[in-house]
């Protein structure tokens, strides 16, 4: 089992919350793991068990927090 | 829409995907397209055959589909209009919205959503029909209400059992939903060509 030692986000393309989530995060120089649901069935299962409207978001602490500032997010469930 | 301007010339429908070329180059939910795909060939009764059959007949005879794979709308609802080209002759191509944001943005949801899928239907002239949206309006509702009810029921219990009680409730539903989408493509459909 690894730590996390950075917030690892699910996203897929075509998401404006994604969008919206990472170009912040860019701005303010946050560090993190970006994962594209949409691109293999493995990251989508590992999404999936996480929530169901990316962006899908996991803390180092254990949080996980769906969606961005109200954004629209795209439902995976 | 003027049809007369659309970026959806003859030529470029043809471009799209054939249903068989589009499922077998996507890279998420492949067993849930075939699922649903298994449940839609059921929901497309033989009445329902005749009735695309003439349809088609009528001169709807192309039909395109914008749509994504991570999708459920998409891989509940592009199995129901596979499966109605397939028995009625329908000329279906599969556009990948994300790489055609020029076709999507012709047919916002409220002028405002790029939902998926969305069905274009178009004589063989490719003269613009008639187009429907996502999901029928009581499959919308009858969400609403399955979400609001989980919430209830799961008060206080952890997130993935809320989830997975949503998703047990919604997922049941898709054969009936596919049902329900065949009759709104109908009702669609027989307004605009009297069939």
């Amino acid at each position: 089992m690894t730590t996390m030692s950075m917030p690892i986000v699910y996203t897929i393309q075509g998401c404006d919350a994604c969008v919206k989530l990472l170009d912040k995060w860019n701005a303010d120089g946050v560090e993190f793991e970006e994962r594209r649901a949409d691109l293999s069935q493995e990251v989508m299962d590992e999404a999936r068990s996480y929530g169901d409207v990316v962006p899908i978001i996991r803390y180092p602490d254990g949080r996980v927090e769906e969606g961005f500032e109200g954004g629209i997010g795209c439902f995976i469930g | 829409m003027a049809e007369k301007t659309s970026v959806v010339t003859p030529e470029r429908f043809g471009q799209g995907f054939t249903y068989p070329d589009y499922l077998a180059q996507i890279k998420v939910n492949q067993d849930r397209f075939a699922r649903y795909y298994e449940t839609a060939t059921e929901a497309v009764a033989d009445d329902d055959a005749s009735f695309f059959k003439a349809a088609v007949e009528k001169g709807c005879s192309r039909v395109l589909v914008l749509g994504e794979d991570w999708c459920p709308d998409v891989y509940r609802g592009m199995p129901v209009i596979g499966r109605i080209a397939e028995v009625s002759g329908m000329d279906m191509r599969v556009f990948p919205r994300d790489e055609h944001l020029d076709i999507m943005d012709e047919f916002l949801k409220n002028g405002e959503h790029r939902s998926i899928p969305t069905l274009v239907f178009y004589d063989a002239d490719h003269n613009y029909l008639c187009h429907w949206i996502e999901r029928p309006e009581s499959v919308t509702k009858e969400m609403g209400e399955i979400n609001a009810a989980v919430d209830a029921e799961t008060a206080g219990k952890d997130e993935a059992e809320v989830r997975n009680a949503r998703r047990d409730r919604v997922n049941a539903r898709f054969p009936d939903w596919q049902k329900e989408t065949v009759r709104d493509l109908r009702a669609l459909l027989s307004g605009k060509l009297g069939v």
